[in-house]
């Protein structure tokens, strides 16, 4: 990930959060409001490199949260952070770049922030509303999270090649080019 | 070298954000307040954005739509203006009631409209942000209402936008009591509080009227007004309707299950009495 592509998608994160709160999602049907940052976080961690990236996302991404909810500041900072380390410190064993491991990612993550968020609201003595609707908030975030993971991951990723640098063709000696000649070149070609 | 810089920064966000909760809800409050104001421009872009995506549903609607719309606001406006005439003759008789009995003359409300910015991104919370703060003369605990009634009361109040506590929402408890209507309503009516109940995660319009006292005939449907004590809320503002009621555990006291009357999900404009010494009360924003 490039500083440039990463400050795009800390843009896109912001916005999304952003709109994510405006329309309330699927609040009104569901009972359970959306949030798909923990995508983001997930994606900042597995492919952002250590530390810098996870570090600002965690920062800027839950202050942003903090701000449009009625979270104690710090909260959601501590959550994505350390839901990060957690994706950072199991990586190796996940399926990168298959749809089932994104998938399994982006749920782990969400749930992972959920239920740490809400231990740190109770914890600090906010009084949050807890009980079995924060389960169903639970279930209906993390299956949303691994079904919108994938796509995502390829927004993303269509993303990051737009920004990469691109490898400038070799104007040298070139195999693939390589004309063979030799006495008998010219029968060859009769 | 590198792992020691990378645990060091990953170290200095985890301790940031411990510190900041470990703070009291004050200071951390204080604190959310100034980071709101660094990123006030950001929050200002979004909303702005936002507002012009908004008035591009203009386009959406036919001219006739629009026309049928606007004659039924007419109508409705018309109607409100001769009521208006009822209401002005109630005051009058109110004001020379507290003359004749020397009361303190109340001070009128000037209500001004507040359009919803954003829900709360968890659903912990009972919460909303408006787009009116300290610079629109808004201050802490101001109620909030709507034509349903009562949605909450303003929890913190920032520069441009001001963080709404519905009821409902643990941090916003109501002072409240049953509506006295028709000839058999009691001397002395039943006062309680209204606060989070046990469905209120599920459904945000099921609240928990409790501590009322076990005499108190609950019937269902019946109207839940404010009650105005404590002074946190003005008295008879409608909350909601009784759905239905049973004795408390300890069985000291009665307690019901209200349905508010506004739906949380469903706000968008909601008003806010400011007190104005000396001003007439004005219909308009």
């Amino acid at each position: 990930m490039t500083p440039k592509s990463f400050t795009v998608f800390i843009v896109l994160a912001m916005a999304l959060g952003y709109l994510q709160s405006y329309a309330s999602l699927i609040e009104g049907q569901w009972r359970a409001q959306v949030d798909l940052l923990p995508i983001f976080a997930a994606y900042v961690s597995m492919h952002g490199g250590m530390p810098i990236m996870p570090a600002a996302f965690a920062l800027l991404g839950g202050c942003w949260l903090d701000l449009l909810s009625a979270n104690p500041l710090g909260s959601s900072m501590v959550t994505l952070l350390v839901s990060m380390l957690c994706l950072q410190r199991a990586q190796k064993v996940m399926l990168r770049d298959h749809w089932a491991g994104e998938a399994m990612v982006g749920a782990l993550v969400s749930a992972l922030h959920l239920m740490l968020g809400a231990g740190l609201v109770w914890i600090t003595r906010h009084h949050p509303i807890l009980g079995w609707a924060f389960f169903w908030h639970l279930l209906i975030n993390t299956i949303v999270c691994a079904l919108l993971s994938p796509w995502l991951f390829a927004l993303f990723k269509a993303m990051d090649r737009l920004f990469a640098a691109r490898a400038i063709p070799s104007l040298g000696y070139r195999g693939i080019v390589e004309v063979k000649r030799s006495r008998t070149y010219r029968n060859e070609w009769q | 070298m590198l792992r020691n810089r990378s645990t060091t920064t990953i170290f200095v966000v985890l301790l940031t954000g411990c510190l900041l909760l470990a703070l009291p809800y004050g200071a951390n409050s204080r604190i959310k307040l100034a980071v709101a104001s660094f990123l006030l421009p950001v929050l200002a872009l979004s909303e702005a954005t936002l507002e012009q995506a908004e008035q591009l549903d203009y386009f959406g609607h036919s001219k006739q739509e629009l026309w049928q719309e606007n004659q039924q606001l007419r109508k409705e406006l018309e109607f409100f203006k001769i009521k208006r005439f009822e209401h002005q003759a109630l005051i009058r008789e109110n004001r020379s009631l507290r003359d004749s009995l020397q009361w303190e003359a109340e001070q009128p409300w000037q209500m001004i409209a507040a359009r919803v910015l954003v829900a709360d991104p968890f659903n912990w919370w009972r919460s909303l942000y408006i787009n009116l703060g300290s610079a629109d003369g808004l201050v802490e605990n101001t109620p909030v209402l709507s034509p349903q009634g009562l949605v909450g009361k303003v929890e913190r109040v920032e520069s441009g936008r001001s963080l709404v506590r519905i009821v409902g929402d643990p941090h916003c408890r109501v002072a409240a009591m049953l509506a006295e209507e028709g000839p058999t309503a009691p001397s002395r009516p039943a006062l309680g509080t209204i606060m989070e109940g046990q469905q209120s995660a599920f459904n945000p319009r099921m609240v928990a009227f409790m501590h009322l006292p076990v005499d108190a005939q609950l019937q269902p449907g019946s109207l839940v007004v404010t009650s105005g004590m404590g002074g946190g809320f003005p008295r008879g503002i409608p909350v909601g309707r009784i759905v239905d009621s049973r004795p408390s555990e300890s069985e000291l006291f009665m307690e019901a299950r209200v349905q508010l009357g506004i739906d949380p999900n469903q706000l968008d404009l909601v008003w806010l009495p400011l007190k104005q010494a000396g001003k007439e009360s004005s219909d308009r924003p």
